[in-house]
């Protein structure tokens, strides 16, 4: 199977790989990958609530909350709904199946919260166009860190050791971080 | 990590890799100065200042070029761009 999918496009490879298979879903990951998607919503909401103790501040403070506090609440909101297909819905995948739904969650995360920056931040209609669009640049930030520790969730309960779980997670919040950081880089104008 | 793992990973990078590359070209750009009077002071003055910092041009492309390393280790160690 890795020979085929080694030499098949990518986009193809996505939708043919039985990488995931479920109870309810069946083998067919791109099902799968949209429910992964659709999960990025509620896993903006959980971040939010989990987000209440770190209002946003000026200073220094905003460099803290933006380079070490986001990163672990919207981390471990991406991978509760990894976990969540896991446990609940019974989803049964390997290592990389499970990489690639980690990052069908993060880009609907990206998506949902993009929406947000955009009607936040935009003083006008031009102002929310440009936020939403400029942001596209950026959506992988997500899905790269959500699949990373997806992928370390997915060698964990392959029986792969604890370890890879943690440094998978713990990757995804130190890229997340050094993203961020580029950001303030700017004076925080991303 | 099979192929399709990492090249999923490779395509991420240079995707964030071309966005930082984009929004250092754009910061040179008449279209960056317009579109601040269309956003909100809070979207740009993290720091209660409206200027960006000296240093502010470095970011992007410090982010890109590592980003784009990156991906060269990332497909040299573990050959995800080899035929298997």
């Amino acid at each position: 199977m890795s020979e085929v999918v080694a030499e098949a496009p990518l986009a193809v490879s996505l939708a043919t790989s039985p990488l995931v298979r479920s109870r309810r879903l069946g083998d067919y990951l791109p099902r799968h990958a949209l429910y992964a998607a659709l999960l990025g919503v509620p896993a903006v909401v959980l971040a939010a609530l989990l987000s209440l103790p770190f209002p946003a501040a000026q200073g220094p403070g905003f460099v803290v909350v933006g380079i070490l506090a986001a990163p672990v609440v919207e981390e471990a909101s991406k991978l509760a709904m990894v976990v969540w297909m896991g446990r609940r819905l019974g989803v049964q995948a390997s290592a990389e199946g499970w990489l690639v739904l980690g990052a069908c969650v993060g880009f609907g995360f990206a998506l949902v919260e993009t929406a947000g920056y955009a009607l936040v931040f935009g003083a006008t209609p031009a102002g929310m166009a440009y936020v939403g669009l400029s942001r596209m640049a950026f959506l992988p930030v997500h899905a790269l860190t959500a699949g990373l520790a997806a992928y370390g969730y997915g060698t964990w309960k392959e029986g792969r050791g604890a370890g890879r779980f943690a440094a998978g997670v713990a990757l995804a919040v130190l890229l997340h971080g050094v993203h961020n950081g580029f950001g303030f880089l700017l004076g925080g104008a991303v | 990590m099979r192929p399709l793992g990492v090249r999923l990973v490779a395509v991420f990078l240079l995707w964030l890799a071309a966005g930082w590359l984009l929004l250092g070209w754009s910061q040179g750009l008449a279209f960056w100065e317009d579109a601040k009077r269309d956003l909100r002071p809070e979207a740009l003055t993290p720091f209660g200042d409206t200027t960006p910092p000296p240093w502010a041009p470095i970011g992007p492309f410090l982010a890109a070029a590592v980003l784009a390393a990156a991906v060269l280790v990332l497909t040299r160690k573990l050959g995800g761009f080899r035929k298997a």
